[in-house]
């Protein structure tokens, strides 16, 4: 079972992509190495072959649209799930990325440094911020990020169906504690 | 000269134009309009300055083609630039 | 040929064959600086918790494998090969500026000795990431000079590639042999010019940023530090540069890999004018992509929605050219050489490289990806998958035409298997590893992620010690390789229809094209190959001005004093017009009859409307976003504004009717518009520094606030372009007095008089902006 929504329809689309991607490569490596096979050193033909390059530029072009304007359909699906600010969260968390730690404040003013407690299933939302440069809020186990820029807030909401502690990193780089700078959330 | 006559004439549209531009700063009227109409005032100029000076008239068409994309380049730039928060 | 004339002749020659030799064994050399650099962070990597280089070397090594790979190694890399032969492929004795040429040279060179050595300052080198995010890179958060250093590096290395890429354009729009219309030119050529006018675009938006960094770093202008959007200002004008770059480094080397398959298939290839056009298509849409490297940073769905749909359909020209690619292959005569293995391999890479790509176009995926290891596997994939092991191929494919000599073919397939297997170990597992950050430079044991480092730093190691095999075979092949003959690949564009390797004029009569082979020659004036110094010398004085404003003052000093002089004696020797030669045109559509300094004066002034372009983007970024930002006209003194327009317009006037008076022969009419010209410049510049003075008495200096900052860097450019300009009239003052203008010459007058009108263009835009508005 997954972790939660954000993660399941990231890895569904994940794994959309990656079975377009394995077929097509596939059916396109198996011609390319029969072509480098099988004409090694062939002496019959030297000039045309054949092959009305219009026509295969063409059909190509459609046929590629056609797949990567479905995979497209499916990304801005799922990029309005995902984006979509909730109107009602359970728990509005604010986190302040610092170099280099993560703060949480809780709704009530509490905060705390490096650990967040939620209860399993609630619906949160991450109001994100930067105190100093430009970090990278990122929850591996439930495919959820959003930058965290000085300056600016950056909405994140999730919801955690198992319990657990799940760790939290920066991906941007964001000076020398740039490896260490992770936080627990702990799911009760 | 022909060229003396032509070049003063634009030289005249430019500067009386420049003149427009500083006093249309200060009359009453909705500043969104002032601003635009000061920056198509500088963009007919840069066309005047461009066309007859820089003879952009009368050169080969690709010259104007290339210098068009260079144009079109800034106004994709200022344009995702300033309103893409 | 004794020492010091040996010396002599690599410091001076502006033969575009020595220049790309030169070239090629500096990025070369560069290419080991990276790859030793990935060598030592792989070793950081290879367990959890490694105490090697901790985390100030392991950013350091990271950033500056970053910077060399992408603009000091790969990507000159692929200008060495073309230096060599886009000339001998279009039918050209050399490029349209040889001494520009030795200038782009030696500018990348000090420029990229100028980045290594910031290491040696104190803080050491720059640790911020190649990408440089500000406020990270602001002087508030990395105070250290090697980060200011590198980016004075940066800004000469675009020097450098905006003069190659103005001598390139003009070269292959005008110097084509007779019938070498565009259709005919070999792949290499294309991937070259699209290249070029990629860099052409995408290099001022990049130097614009660095300047504003630099005014950020010395003056504290707080551009990128600026609480409203500073951050993604600068996400907006690195990336604007960013990913057209990614085009820069890979489409040379994607196209060659086209003329060597189709040499290898014995065939012509499939569909080259359908190729071309998905090439160009995929250029122009090169620019209206780059927001997807800022899809986390929450800025507007909308627009990360339409530039997603884009960053897909460019998936689309790249699939139709690797379709023909393979189409090429069908029934020909293929020989698996050692340049057709890489080629071959290359196209793999592509495929995994571009297929990987595709996830990241897709603003849902990316939310996860950006910033993690499939992100690195990706552009490796691209970069040096598609890209260098293309460029090896190049390298195998010219050895015999560059030397002379054949290369070990045993030698060249086994670092063919070697490098393409290890690079699949070093480069696969960080697909797998998509969830590790980049550039940590260690992690814990229960990630899990250990195993997978493993892999890949072995991988990694292997790859590295194979390039030697690639060294030691061509070294030890200058000697005892067996001799290659006129054409040993049996390919038919024009390099190969000459000796090897080519003499120093190339062809003995400029050759003649009915079809996509040469078929006959017309003779010509004789070539003369100039040598000159004075590009050594600026690059050097150049390089020694940058390294005292990091370290000693004088040393500054006394780089603007031998810069001083060396462009002294350059206006001396043109004016006596010791370089002149004579123009001769063949195959120039569209540009027939454009005298060529006037084209690349043209080139120029597109590649600074974007730097200006930049600048003033970037001041309106931050100016709708600041609160209380005051109208202009508050503070600013208009009369002043005023009066300074109509100067520079009246200068626009004098120097527009010099050029009619010099049409015209009318002499003494022509010599006192240049003079007024001068005259009218001068008094602009001083009543600015009047201005200026005016204003910092007020307290409106540079530093305090954006108001002020924006104010100072946009028109203190302009002022720069100014004075730039006044140089250039001083010149044609003095060649005037000379006598050298007549009604039949006046090119430089003409050409000058472009720049000076663009310089003029750029102020009717200033003054609205920061004066009235």
């Amino acid at each position: 079972m997954a972790p939660g929504p954000t993660a399941d329809v990231w890895y569904s689309l994940f794994n959309l992509y990656t079975t377009a991607a394995v077929a097509i490569n596939i059916l396109i490596i198996i011609i390319f190495i029969y072509f480098l096979y099988k004409y090694r050193g062939y002496r019959a033909d030297s000039s045309a072959g054949g092959i009305d390059a219009k026509k295969l530029a063409i059909v190509f072009v459609i046929v590629s649209a056609i797949i990567f304007y479905s995979l497209e359909f499916y990304t801005l699906n799922a990029m309005r799930f995902v984006e979509e600010v909730p109107e009602n969260p359970d728990m509005v968390i604010e986190v302040d990325a610092f170099q280099w730690a993560w703060k949480f404040i809780y709704p009530n003013g509490t905060e705390s440094l490096g650990t967040l407690k939620v209860p399993r299933g609630t619906l949160v939302l991450f109001k994100v911020t930067s105190l100093d440069v430009h970090h990278k809020f990122g929850i591996p186990a439930l495919k959820a990020s959003i930058d965290a820029v000085p300056g600016r807030i950056n909405y994140l909401w999730v919801r955690f169906d198992e319990p657990g502690t799940y760790t939290v990193r920066c991906y941007e780089l964001c000076g020398l504690g740039h490896a260490n700078m992770m936080a627990q959330i702990i799911v009760t | 000269m022909d060229e003396e006559v032509k070049y003063t004439v634009v030289w005249l549209i430019l500067v009386v134009f420049t003149v427009i531009e500083v006093q249309l700063i200060g009359i009453s009227l909705v500043y969104t309009i002032i601003i635009l109409t000061i920056l198509l005032l500088a963009g007919v100029k840069a066309i005047l300055v461009a066309g007859f000076f820089q003879h952009l008239f009368y050169e080969k068409k690709y010259i104007g083609i290339f210098y068009a994309s260079s144009v079109f380049m800034i106004v994709a730039i200022i344009l995702t630039w300033t309103f893409g928060r | 040929m004794d020492e010091v004339s040996f010396i002599k002749k690599w410091l001076t020659t502006t033969n575009h064959k020595d220049i790309g030799i030169l070239y090629t064994v500096t990025a070369l050399y560069f290419l080991v600086v990276g790859g030793s650099l990935a060598v030592l962070f792989r070793i950081q990597l290879f367990q959890p918790l490694m105490d090697f280089l901790g985390p100030h070397k392991f950013n350091q090594a990271i950033t500056l494998h970053g910077l060399i790979m992408v603009l000091w190694a790969v990507s000159p890399l692929a200008f060495g090969l073309a230096n060599y032969f886009v000339p001998l492929q279009i039918g050209a004795r050399d490029l349209a500026f040889p001494r520009l040429n030795a200038m782009s040279y030696w500018l990348y060179l000090f420029s990229g000795l100028l980045l290594v050595s910031s290491v040696f300052l104190p803080g050491g080198g720059p640790d911020v990431g190649w990408t440089y995010y500000a406020p990270l890179s602001t002087s508030k958060f990395s105070p250290q000079p090697g980060v200011t250093v590198a980016g004075l590096a940066i800004v000469m290395l675009a020097a450098s590639v905006t003069l190659g890429t103005i001598n390139f354009i003009v070269t292959i729009a005008k110097m084509r042999a007779p019938g070498m219309t565009w259709m005919r030119l070999p792949m290499f050529t294309w991937g070259i010019l699209f290249t070029v006018a990629l860099m052409l675009f995408a290099f001022p938006p990049l130097a614009a940023a660095v300047l504003l960094l630099a005014a950020d770093r010395v003056f504290g202008a707080p551009f990128f530090s600026s609480p409203y959007g500073g951050a993604i200002l600068w996400g907006h004008m690195f990336w604007f540069f960013g990913h057209p770059e990614v085009y820069v480094v890979l489409s040379p080397a994607y196209l060659l890999m086209m003329d060597i398959v189709a040499t290898f298939s014995g065939r012509e290839l499939v569909g080259k004018k359908y190729i071309i056009y998905s090439i160009f298509a995929a250029v122009v849409l090169s620019f209206v992509v780059y927001i997807h490297h800022m899809f986390t940073t929450g800025i507007n769905p909308l627009v990360r929605e339409v530039y997603s749909v884009t960053t897909e359909t460019i998936s689309i020209p790249f699939g139709v050219a690797t379709l023909s690619v393979i189409a090429t292959l069908y029934k020909g005569r293929i020989r698996l050489t050692t340049p057709m293995l890489f080629a071959v391999g290359s196209v793999f890479l592509f495929l995994i490289g571009g297929s990987t790509g595709v996830y990241l176009s897709s603003v849902a995926l990316d939310h996860w990806f950006r910033g993690t290891y499939w992100v690195v596997g990706h552009f490796h994939y691209q970069l040096v998958g598609a890209g260098l092991m293309a460029l090896f191929a190049g390298l195998y494919y010219y050895y015999p035409k560059m030397t002379g000599r054949m290369y070990n073919e045993k030698w060249g397939k086994i670092h063919f298997i070697i490098s393409f297997i290890s690079f699949n170990l070093l480069y696969f597992p960080m697909f797998l590893l998509y969830d590790m950050p980049r550039r940590i430079y260690t992690y814990q044991p229960e990630t899990g992620w250990a195993p997978l480092n493993m892999v890949a730093s072995i991988g990694g190691w292997i790859f590295a010690f194979s390039f030697l095999i690639m060294v030691v075979n061509f070294y030890r092949s200058l000697r005892i390789g067996a001799p290659a003959g006129e054409n040993p690949w049996e390919a038919d564009s024009l390099e190969w229809t000459i000796p090897s390797p080519p003499p120093e004029h190339d062809f003995d009569t400029i050759p003649t094209m009915s079809s996509v082979s040469a078929d006959g020659g017309v003779e010509t004036v004789e070539h003369v190959h100039f040598h000159s110094l004075m590009p050594f010398l600026i690059s050097l004085s150049i390089f020694i001005a940058f390294v005292g404003l990091a370290t000693s003052i004088v040393l500054t000093f006394i780089g603007l004093l031998v810069l001083f002089l060396t462009i002294a004696n350059w206006y001396r020797t043109d004016i006596l017009e010791r370089f002149s030669t004579k123009e001769i045109e063949y195959e120039a559509y569209p540009f027939e009859g454009v005298v060529k300094e006037k084209l690349g004066v043209w080139v120029l002034v597109a590649s600074e409307t974007l730097l200006f372009a930049s600048i003033i983007g970037a001041y309106l970024f931050l100016r709708v976003r600041t609160p209380g930002w005051p109208l202009s006209y508050t503070i600013h003194d208009l009369r002043i504004g005023l009066i300074n327009t109509i100067i520079l317009l009246t200068s626009s006037l004098t120097i527009a009717l010099a050029l009619a008076y010099v049409k015209h022969g009318e002499m003494g009419k022509f010599k006192a518009s240049l003079f007024a010209t001068f005259i009218l410049g001068g008094l602009f510049i001083v009543i600015k520094g009047f201005e200026w003075s005016e204003l910092a008495s007020e307290g409106f200096i540079i530093g305090e606030n954006l108001v002020a900052s924006t104010y100072y860097i946009a028109t203190g450019l302009h002022a720069a372009h100014v004075l730039a300009g006044l140089l250039g009239i001083l010149y044609l003052i003095f060649k005037a007095y000379r006598g050298k203008f007549n009604s039949q010459k006046y090119v430089g007058v003409e050409s000058i008089g472009i720049y000076w009108h663009f310089v003029d263009i750029v102020w009717l835009f200033l003054f609205p902006l920061f004066y009235l508005i």
